[in-house]
């Protein structure tokens, strides 16, 4: 099992080299430059420029030494906020995502497999159909459908939660089920498909057999078993959901870090960039560490792997 | 969805005699209404927004008319507006209708567009095997780890100038050259950019899922007999792969094209949202449920600008979806 998790450990990390590495390069090398908003430079002017954000040289000197300043742990400054360090930006914005994603988180991944392993034990009749049908509507409506209509029915007429802003614990309920529901959906809609498979599995069979009431059938033996694919897709969905979502902060007016992705593309800002997707990626690799443990802890066949 | 087993007596055949691919979907209600309701709704799209003449010519005295107000038309003459009116005072339907249009050939473009890549990338990774297959799947791994909005944000960014500096050179040379018909060929594609932008880079970051499927698919074809048949017979790698691979694969590919559709469209509304998406005056359903987001408001909501698109494109890609997970049940891709 060490020596399976020590791979997997230098595979992600190589991941996260390649990933951060290539956005730098895709970000020099878009047309424009980051500097082309301010008008009228001069050559002399732009080279000045290059030089003063460390983006003077060859291409690989300038991702080099990017790479020695953040793994000092400095990512520079914003090139459009002045004077705002890009970790004092994301400092300041990540722990609301990370509160309303983690809520959300804990939504989605609860509710996705309440419903998908009820789904499964009736399969084909009425909780499944509806279930499932649910499950595909809110993976097919976009979250700035859902959000809006959730707040005219939750916020506007029966006057339950606030419409917007970030003040008290009720204004993470309505961002946290909008930025919830597609998410919980495809993990009920994964966990109904490993349910049922695993049902129709000899270990369950045989479990019947010997006469165990279904309760503890699906309880105690399937749903241990068929939790796991879900289980590996629980690191991609925490990480998407902790870096927050620019719909759901724009609709309900929260002030958390998933604007930032966006806006740094838009404004050219190139340092608060490579700051969020390496917050991204470092959870991503950081959580599917995480998940590859927990799959080593409850599916005792990986220790095939120490052979 | 429908994985119960379909009554093989049904069809006044044995057990022995299983059925087709084709018999299966067909036997799958759900599928089938599904499809019925892709049809209509394409139907709609395409064919009715020209025949709405009165809807087109709305005058913008009526803004915001809940749904069945009677509006009258700029050119005289009245008609109902039985989906109500928006900001500008054009009928909601009529918009819907028209903006589904957008949104469907963008998803079906792009949706073909990244089949073409996936596809490509898939067969040449697990027919070729060996290095060729371990370096395009440590690429599809990581390009899985980018962000796939930050992806498709840095190309719009980056294609968007390059393009219109293209198309004005086009025009420019063609104009230069008297070329009549091919200046004005370049300037109906002006108004078109964005979507085309929207095309190539949508495909272009959805592919990945495909490629998996096709290369998987293509392990297990390639041990089989006829393709050593095909290698023994001296037939060419290209020939094996477009006259023997290809043939078996389009049950995936069609699998994949009805599954990949609803998430391109979500993706286009997605960037609509941002506004990087349709622009003004053209609209598809994520520019209008972009405006029916900012519609609803403590003041006063107007429902129905949210409501109208987003049922249109909620039952739209519901189908869509239930028609896809039917084809893989029926066909057995995994």
């Amino acid at each position: 099992m060490a020596r399976f998790l020590v791979s997997r450990f230098l595979s992600l990390l190589a991941v996260l080299g390649v990933v951060l590495t290539l956005t730098f390069v895709l970000f020099r090398l878009s047309p424009g430059g980051p500097f082309s908003f301010e008008r009228d430079l001069s050559e002399a002017q732009v080279r000045a420029k290059e030089v003063q954000y460390k983006l003077d040289g060859p291409l690989y000197l300038q991702v080099g030494r990017w790479w020695q300043d953040a793994l000092r742990g400095d990512f520079r400054e914003s090139m459009k906020s002045r004077n705002f360090a890009v970790a004092e930006i994301l400092g300041q914005s990540l722990p609301v995502s990370f509160a309303l994603g983690g809520v959300a988180f804990v939504l989605a991944a609860s509710g996705g497999i309440a419903a998908g392993a009820l789904a499964a034990a009736r399969q084909n009749r009425w909780p499944d159909r509806l279930a499932m049908t649910g499950a595909l509507l809110a993976i097919s409506l976009p979250t700035f459908v859902t959000g809006p209509l959730l707040v005219l029915g939750l916020a506007l007429h029966l006057g339950w939660f606030p419409v917007g802003g970030w003040t008290s614990w009720k204004h993470v309920v309505l961002p946290a089920i909008c930025l919830a529901i597609p998410y919980g959906a495809y993990v009920a809609r994964l966990m109904r498909n490993s349910m049922v498979e695993v049902l129709g599995a000899d270990f369950i069979r045989t479990a019947r057999a010997k006469g165990l009431p279904e309760r503890q059938v699906i309880f105690k033996h399937a749903l241990k078993v068929a939790v796991l694919p879900v289980v590996s897709y629980l690191g991609p969905l925490a990480a998407g959901l902790l870096t927050g979502s620019v719909v759901v902060e724009s609709i309900f007016g929260i002030p958390g870090a998933g604007q930032h992705f966006v806006n740094s593309i838009l404004n050219k800002d190139g340092f608060l960039l490579m700051g969020a997707v390496a917050v991204y990626c470092v959870l991503l690799v950081a959580l599917n560490f995480l998940v590859d443990v927990v799959y080593c802890l409850l599916d005792r066949r990986i220790k095939m792997y120490d052979v | 969805m429908s994985s119960s087993v379909p009554p093989v007596a049904a069809l006044g055949r044995g057990a022995s005699d299983p059925l087709s691919g084709w018999e299966r979907l067909k036997l799958d209600r759900l599928a089938m209404v599904s499809l019925g309701v892709l049809l209509l709704s394409a139907l709609a799209c395409f064919l009715a927004p020209p025949l709405m003449e009165s809807a087109r010519n709305a005058t913008s005295a009526f803004t915001y008319s809940p749904p069945g107000t009677a509006v009258s038309a700029l050119g005289g003459g009245s008609y109902r507006a039985w989906l109500g009116t928006d900001a500008s005072g054009r009928d909601v339907l009529y918009r819907v209708l028209s903006g589904g249009r957008v949104s469907l050939v963008v998803g079906l473009c792009a949706a073909a567009v990244s089949l073409g890549i996936g596809t490509l990338v898939g067969m040449t990774a697990g027919f070729y095997g060996g290095k060729v297959d371990s370096f395009l799947m440590r690429l599809v791994d990581v390009l899985y780890a980018n962000p796939r909005v930050l992806f498709v944000l840095i190309l719009i960014s980056a294609l968007t100038g390059p393009l219109s500096l293209a198309i004005n050179e086009a025009r420019a040379a063609a104009e230069a050259r008297g070329w009549d018909a091919a200046r004005q060929w370049v300037d109906g594609a002006i108004p078109y950019q964005r979507t085309l932008i929207l095309i190539f880079c949508l495909g272009v970051i959805e592919w990945l899922t495909m490629a998996r499927i096709v290369r998987g698919q293509v392990l297990v074809l390639k041990e089989q007999q006829f393709i050593a048949a095909a290698r023994v017979l001296g037939q060419s790698r290209r020939k094996i792969m477009v006259r023997h691979l290809l043939p078996n694969l389009w049950t995936v590919i069609l699998t994949y094209l009805t599954l990949t559709v609803p998430v391109v469209v979500l993706d286009e509304s997605f960037l609509s949202f941002l506004g990087l998406g349709i622009e003004e005056p053209a609209s598809s359903w994520g520019t209008l449920l972009k405006e029916g987001a900012g519609a609803v408001n403590p003041l006063i909501s107007r429902w129905w600008l949210l409501v109208t698109p987003g049922v249109a494109m909620g039952v739209t890609l519901l189908a869509l979806n239930f028609l896809g997970d039917a084809l893989r049940d029926a066909f057995d891709v995994r």
